[in-house]
């Protein structure tokens, strides 16, 4: 065991049983999948990404590049997890990734042989031909070899939430400067967010040794939390991170709600937040960054901050013989920290020489690490000194190049952050992010001391911007090292490989060999190299290959500058971000009034926008959905059908200047429309085309009711909206959807007015209600709204009542119609319906087609003018080039019509050039007993008559139609007004 | 001579409990929308004192008294929600339209009430930004809403043809919330 017999933060009276490759293990809570691993003495945890090569846990932290695990199994596992950030939980069961068969024996190790072959470029050089060869062999084989995690296969099982949050400041990250400053903002009486990674607050206090006002640092910062816990005006929010910075103060979080929970049911496994904040205190902190060496990737080398971690927060430690490779006076403190805990210190290899530091450990100064021996857990250094190299046995080495900020936040508006020389290192620049300010290690403070003070200082400067008064608070008294470092970044020489990125496997040679093929912007040496693409983003990485592209260059650092930082900051699930939005979270769903009668009569349902209609109502018997639909239109053709109409856009429009708005709107005169009475109409697009069909009835001088398709509803609401707002604002006209107001049934057939005589207390005949006709019924004692309306070509009419009574009077017109042999008629029959008699729909007015086109250029006014008339006018909107709306039908009666089939002349070649439309809606008719279609015509109306090939190319069926007028029954129209 | 029975636009059963949470059917007996006419919205607000005692609310906000509630409803839109319609006085100065059963209502209060619709809306629901009696016109998952901060929640108003999305993402939030507050203690 390497755990130590006491102290850090964990709990050891619960003991955590879990599972690693197989493997059982013991664990404690408050221990994360890393540490517990390390406390069982596992050093080899995973395999490199490229060449496959051993890898150990690197950090203790979100910017983890080595310790990739699947969590969990099956449908349930959750690749590329960081073992650094995984909670422990009784049963959690973690698998190591990219291997085969085995993590100890791993056959593709083989690609580390072949490393020579492998580096930057190699597949733009390699892999060029043939060309075939690169999607069918090729790319496979890689795709095998390098990788990471794979997903299960099946559907994700787990459950993701979505939220929003407000607040007035959010603090990013809950270490000493975060702290400071969402207790002095919130005392201020600021709304404050504090979201940190970690699901224990305190940063780095959890880390250190240090004495925050005279107590252990962790201590204080259980208090500091304590307090703002109690505070109303504070959300905290551990096991967050924030992902990404937005325009307006909007910032991405995600949120591990159950990843450390064994039990999760009914939880979501994460949150997605868009949390908008007036002003923001970035206090992410700083990253430690490694020194590239040769062979610095082996198991063993960690880095120096994230021994200490382990050991004071853990109380874990992987080394027996510990040394340290540093450039700066903080890997002394790992190793001042670990010899107090009785690990023994081989030695402190410090490159400089003139380091002021000591400690009760050999010392190197001047000195370099060039060597490791083990190849799957470190054994021994080789180190070389100015008096030679010489080789030092130790298991672990902690490797400290100085503390990167953690900048990247402040990026993510496309600004870059600025270099600070002092610390050899980028910091944030302030209002980087419109609103934010850095504090703490992110603004380049190292000591805790510096946390504070910049902490307060920011909550400080942010409270006096919003008007608030500052409240007096102390700062904590706290330790104040100073940062002393020499820039050292890798080690020169030796033929072996040094590594910059662990996950994507690039080595300072890798770097070199871009430059030395010119690619010499910091963008193009990383796309060439792939450095900082992984999905740690070059956390550990990024800084330390810059500074080999300035050496190569002789450039500073400050002039290579960084690549892009992009959102999101850490892996995000697509589950989370897709939150709410599975299954009936796609889109809602709107149900008609009869949808429950419908639903009881068998009837499926199709979508119409976000509605949902009955198909065809199928009776024993039925074997085929035409068997139904046939019935249907011959039961509306002879008798009586019913049917749901509700789902059309119903606009009420009121004003003194309703008709002459309306007859802007609309291509024909709406003003001449006497009041009871209904007019069928067109509105046309600015272009000229024809955006929407439906009526117009007058319900008083000033009052009319407009109807628009199911589909087009919200696109003629925000059409309107736009013209009485812009263009015609002073025009006095109010206009408001009313379509879920009223449940409209349509009552179609020859019989359909003795059903409605039934029905209603009110008698009427056709002097009384003639074709389009507009009134007011009763039934029983409530008003129903009736239009003469027909969309069959039959006898019709339109009943409306509010929509509470919907259902009831549904079920009342199914028992009348029954009585004289009529019934309900789906989607379907409604369709035939409407091709038989030559009626349009939004699959004829498709966007691109004129009123000339479907035959209705009278409609469009010359006493007038109207939106689209100017447009519609235009040169080859009119006259023989234009495909104009037609009928077909098959000149054998069995012949088939497809929809989407193209129209040639006779005996033409069915080629693009030759082509003369298209059809648009096609139906068999039980009523005329074969196919018809709906159909474009190049000069169609002319062509009456005249043979035409309809084929489709896809389904390999050609059928020759005789052109004709697209009114097939009744075009005198004598049913209608009968 | 036949009588229509009313019904509920929700299929399932209310009030249901979550937690802190609680959702309750709140159907008014009358939704009116008034829009007043060019010009006449200070007519429109003596109209309404004289004939309802009620005042023209600007924009976000609300005005009550016994009986009734007139809501901000969007540009140039209000609603009026209650145990009576709108008196025809006042349609010499606004244009009225039945809407009571055009939209449905509900009621999600308690503690958590909030929390819950932060799952659902992207409005600030600060008590401090959106107080009682403020109305605000947004979504609520993909539908869109109208809300009114009441003193133990809000009332949500949306389309009757979405009542059952809404309850069931309603329903679905509040569960949700609930679990969470369970493992947060």
């Amino acid at each position: 065991m390497t755990r130590f017999a006491d102290g850090g933060l964990i709990e050891r009276s619960q003991q955590i049983p879990f599972n690693f490759d197989g493997r059982s293990y013991l664990g404690f809570s408050g221990d994360t999948l890393a540490s517990a691993l390390l406390a069982n003495d596992v050093r080899l945890i995973g395999r490199s990404f490229k060449y496959h090569r051993p890898r150990g846990i690197l950090t203790a932290g979100s910017e983890e590049p080595n310790a990739l695990m699947t969590i969990g199994r099956g449908s349930q596992s959750d690749p590329n997890v960081r073992a650094t950030m995984q909670e422990l939980y009784r049963g959690l069961t973690s698998a190591s990734q990219n291997r085969f068969p085995s993590l100890s024996f791993d056959l593709l190790a083989i690609n580390d042989l072949m490393a020579p072959f492998f580096g930057a470029g190699f597949y733009y050089k390699t892999f060029m031909w043939p060309k075939l060869f690169w999607e069918r062999v090729y790319e496979p084989l890689i795709r095998r070899a390098a990788g990471l995690g794979a997903l299960s296969g099946a559907a994700d099982e787990a459950s993701y939430d979505k939220a929003y949050a407000h607040c007035d400041l959010l603090v990013i990250g809950a270490g000493p400067a975060g702290l400071m400053a969402a207790t002095l903002a919130a005392k201020g009486g600021l709304d404050v967010i504090l979201a940190d990674e970690d699901f224990i607050l305190g940063g780095r206090l959890n880390s250190e040794r240090v004495e925050v006002d005279g107590k252990p640092a962790a201590e204080w910062a259980v208090d500091a939390v304590k307090a703002l816990a109690a505070m109303p005006n504070v959300r905290l929010m551990p096991r967050t991170t924030i992902t990404g910075a937005y325009d307006g103060g909007t910032y991405g979080a995600l949120q591990w709600v159950s990843h450390h929970l064994a039990e999760r049911e009914g939880l979501p496994l994460e949150t997605f937040w868009r949390i908008t904040s007036q002003r923001t205190i970035l206090a992410s902190g700083a990253i430690e960054r490694p020194i590239a060496f040769a062979d610095n990737d082996r198991p063993g080398v960690m880095m120096a901050s994230a021994l200490r971690t382990y050991a004071n927060r853990f109380a874990v430690t992987p080394a027996k013989r510990l040394s340290i490779f540093t450039n700066n006076d903080d890997g002394y403190r790992t190793a001042t920290d670990l010899a107090a805990r009785g690990v023994e210190i081989a030695c402190v290899v410090d490159t400089r020489t003139y380091a002021a530091v000591d400690g009760d450990f050999p010392v190197l100064k001047g000195a370099e690490v060039v060597g490791i021996s083990g190849r799957r857990g470190l054994n021994a250094i080789v180190v070389r000194t100015a008096s030679g190299t010489r080789r030092i046995a130790t298991d672990c080495l902690g490797v400290s190049g100085g503390w990167n900020p953690s900048v990247h936040l402040s990026c993510h508006l496309n600004r870059h952050p600025v270099w600070n020389p002092d610390i050899v290192a980028f910091v944030a620049t302030d209002d980087a992010v419109p609103g934010m300010l850095a504090a703490g290690a992110a603004a380049g403070g190292f000591s805790t001391h510096a946390a504070f003070q910049s902490g307060a200082a920011a909550a400080a400067i942010l409270l006096r911007g919003l008007g608030r008064k500052v409240p007096r608070l102390p700062l904590p008294k706290s330790e104040d090292a100073p940062y002393v470092l020499t820039p050292f970044w890798h080690v020169q020489g030796g033929g072996k490989r040094a590594w910059l990125d662990f996950q994507n496997d690039v080595t300072t040679k890798d770097v070199k060999l871009a430059h030395q093929e010119n690619f010499r912007s910091v963008e193009h040496m990383k796309r060439y190299t792939t450095l900082g693409m992984a999905t740690d983003q070059g956390k550990t990485a990024n800084i330390g290959a810059m500074a080999v592209m300035a050496e190569l260059t002789g450039r500073v650092i400050a002039d290579v500058g960084t690549t892009t930082y992009r959102p999101p900051y850490v892996p995000v699930a697509l589950g989370a971000l897709g939150a709410h939005g599975r299954d009936k979270g796609f889109a809602p769903e709107r149900f008609i009034p009869s949808d429950a009668l419908a639903r009881e009569q068998g009837a499926p349902m199709v979508e119409a926008g976000l509605w949902y209609r009955p198909s065809w109502f199928p009776q024993s018997g039925d074997t085929h959905w035409r068997q139904s639909c046939d019935r249907e239109v011959l039961m509306v053709r002879k008798t009586l059908g019913i049917t749901d109409v509700s789902t059309l856009g119903k606009i009420d429009l009121q004003g003194p200047d309703a008709a002459e708005f309306l007859d802007r709107v609309y291509s024909n005169m709406m003003s001449s429309l006497p009041v009871g009475r209904i007019r069928y109409g067109l509105m046309l697009r600015e272009d000229g085309m024809v955006m929407d069909d439906g009526t117009v009835a007058r319900l008083d001088k000033t009052h009319f009711l407009i109807t628009t398709t199911t589909a087009a509803a919200g696109q003629v609401m925000t059409h309107l909206d736009f013209c009485a707002q812009v263009l015609w604002p002073e025009l006095d006209v109010n206009f408001i959807s009313i379509t879920d107001h009223w449940a409209q049934f349509a009552v179609a057939g020859p019989n359909s007015r003795v059903l409605l005589n039934d029905l209603c207390a009110d008698k009427i005949s056709n002097d009384t209600f003639p074709y389009m006709a507009a009134g007011e019924v009763s039934i029983g004692h409530l008003k129903a709204r009736l239009f003469r309306l027909s969309f069959s070509g039959e006898h019709a009419y339109e009943i409306a009542v509010p929509a509470r009574y919907g259902d009831a009077l549904a079920r009342e017109l199914d028992r009348l119609a029954q009585q004289h042999h009529g019934g309900w008629y789906g989607m379907e029959a409604l369709n035939v319906l409407r091709i038989e008699k030559g009626f349009v729909t939004h699959a004829e007015i498709h966007g691109r087609v004129t009123a000339d086109d479907i035959g209705l250029g009278r409609m469009v006014s010359a006493k007038k003018d109207c939106i689209g008339k100017v447009a519609s006018q235009r040169p080859g909107l009119s006259g023989q080039d234009r495909e104009q709306l037609v009928g077909l039908k098959p000149v054998v009666a069995a012949g088939k019509l497809l929809g989407g089939a193209h129209l040639f002349n006779l005996g033409e070649n069915p080629v693009r050039t030759n082509d003369q439309g298209y059809i648009t809606s096609q139906c068999f008719s039980p009523t005329l007993g074969h196919s018809i279609a709906q159909a474009f015509l190049r000069n169609g109306r002319a062509r009456t008559g005249e043979m035409v090939d309809v084929v489709d190319l896809l389904r390999g069926v050609k059928t020759t139609c005789e052109v004709c007028p697209p009114v097939f029954i009744d075009p005198e129209g004598r049913r209608l007004r009968g | 001579m036949v009588e229509l029975s009313p019904q509920s636009p929700f299929r399932d059963p209310l009030p249901f409990k979550q937690g802190r949470a609680s959702l309750t059917e709140n159907q008014p007996e009358y939704i009116s929308a008034i829009m007043p006419h060019q010009g006449q919205e200070t007519a429109l607000s003596a109209v309404l004192k004289k004939v309802h005692d009620l005042s023209l609310p600007p924009a976000g906000q609300s005005s009550a008294n016994k009986h009734l509630r007139l809501l901000w409803a969007g540009r140039g839109t209000y609603f009026l929600v209650g145990e009576k319609p709108p008196d025809r006085a006042l349609a010499r100065v606004a244009s009225l339209v039945d809407q009571s059963d055009g939209w449905c209502s509900l009621s999600l209060d308690g503690e958590d009430a909030a929390e819950v619709l932060a799952r659902l809306s992207p409005l600030d629901l600060r008590l401090k930004v959106f107080k009682p009696g403020n109305t605000a016109r947004s979504e609520l998952q993909h539908m869109m809403a109208l809300y009114l901060r009441t003193r133990s929640g809000f009332e949500i108003m949306v389309m009757r043809s979405f009542a059952h999305s809404a309850l069931h993402h309603l329903k679905e939030a509040m569960t949700s919330v609930a679990a969470q507050n369970r493992i947060a203690g």
